[in-house]
């Protein structure tokens, strides 16, 4: 049988073949969970969540019109449940997005003590276990998902400038510990 | 000597750089090293950020939604089902009740109301007999409860 889009499952389910659904879940799952997981940083809140978020969607499918992919709306289900369970209100996310603070700095207490030189994988860990949910978001959307700035910044619900000033920093705050560890000489 | 910064890399990184400005900035990094360290640096960081692992949900997740999903539409159908049954039955017994009324009412001339049960006529010497043998009954088998 040939692959079926993203339409196609859903057409099927809306006809009342709701096990056809699971398809649509395998489709998405794994990638939904890491950036849940990644946003709250807690393994079962996020399987929680990530079944939160399957049934949200199932249940507002006929809302769902089509004029946008179904990665798109499916992830703004994703993202603003992730952040009702955080505890954040709509406000506090509309404040979030229009200040987002500082450069992230994630310093690295034993850089120079320990003398041991961190693999690239360890600082890439301790940079993702400690971004603020919203670059979280953006790095999982942007690397995983392969998302463009525009289509997050639908799911994010803010400016594109905004997106990349997330991605961007996540970006720097790498660098950093990179630099900070030494590693640059493997540049040379 | 103008040097380059982060804002700029990340931009060559996204490819949001014209041809002549990239051009200038790769001559640029060929005699300034630490433009191209800097450079080098964030470039290692953003590889190492298509790196990123997926973490697997956990296998139980299908099973644990589609219990969700159905556990929610059968109540929601059944309970709409019962809703329009309980309307069309009430619906029902006020229409019989109201015509019944009505009828009663068409014909509540004073001159010929008659009580719809006339309680003089029913014998209830039969409910007397049966207190009777209830008594003598209960005398029999508790003596000594209704007379020690
Ligand atoms: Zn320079």
């Amino acid at each position: 049988m040939a692959k079926l889009d993203d339409l196609e499952i859903i057409e099927s389910v809306r006809r009342g073949n709701v096990s056809d659904y699971s398809l649509l879940i395998d489709r998405y799952k794994h990638k939904a969970f890491s950036m849940i997981f990644r946003m709250l940083k807690n393994r079962m809140d996020a399987e929680e969540v990530l079944q939160d978020c399957f049934v949200k969607a199932y249940n507002n499918l006929k809302s769902f019109k089509g004029d946008s992919l179904f990665s798109t709306w499916f992830y703004r289900i994703v993202y603003n449940t992730t952040l009702s369970r955080i505890g954040m209100k709509k406000r506090q996310i509309e404040e979030m997005m229009l200040s987002i603070g500082e450069e992230l700095d994630f310093e690295d207490p034993d850089a120079d003590t320990s003398g041991r030189k961190k693999e690239e994988k360890e600082l890439l860990n301790r940079v993702i276990e400690k971004l603020p949910p919203n670059y979280a978001a953006v790095i999982n959307l942007f690397y995983l998902e392969e998302m463009s700035c525009e289509e997050i910044s639908v799911i994010l619900n803010t400016g594109v400038p905004n997106v990349k000033v997330l991605l961007h920093r996540s970006r720097n705050a790498l660098k950093k510990l990179i630099k900070e560890n030494n590693l640059e000489d493997e540049l040379r | 000597m103008k040097h380059y910064n982060d804002e700029f890399f990340n931009k060559m990184i996204d490819g949001e750089v014209d041809d002549s400005t990239r051009r200038e900035f790769l001559h640029h990094i060929s005699e300034c090293k630490n433009c191209e360290l800097e450079y080098l640096l964030l470039q290692k960081a953003h590889n190492s950020f298509q790196k990123i692992q997926i973490e697997e949900a956990p296998p139980t997740l299908n099973m644990m939604v589609l219990k969700r999903i159905s556990r929610v539409v059968k109540p929601s159908e059944g309970g709409k089902k019962f809703f329009i049954g309980m309307l069309i039955g009430l619906t029902t017994m006020l229409l019989i009740l109201f015509g019944y009324a009505f009828e009663v009412g068409k014909t509540l001339d004073p001159k010929d109301q008659k009580p719809l049960i006339d309680f003089s006529k029913i014998d209830l010497s039969f409910l007397q007999e049966f207190l009777n043998s209830f008594k003598s009954f209960s005398a029999v088998f508790t003596p000594n409860l209704v007379e020690p």
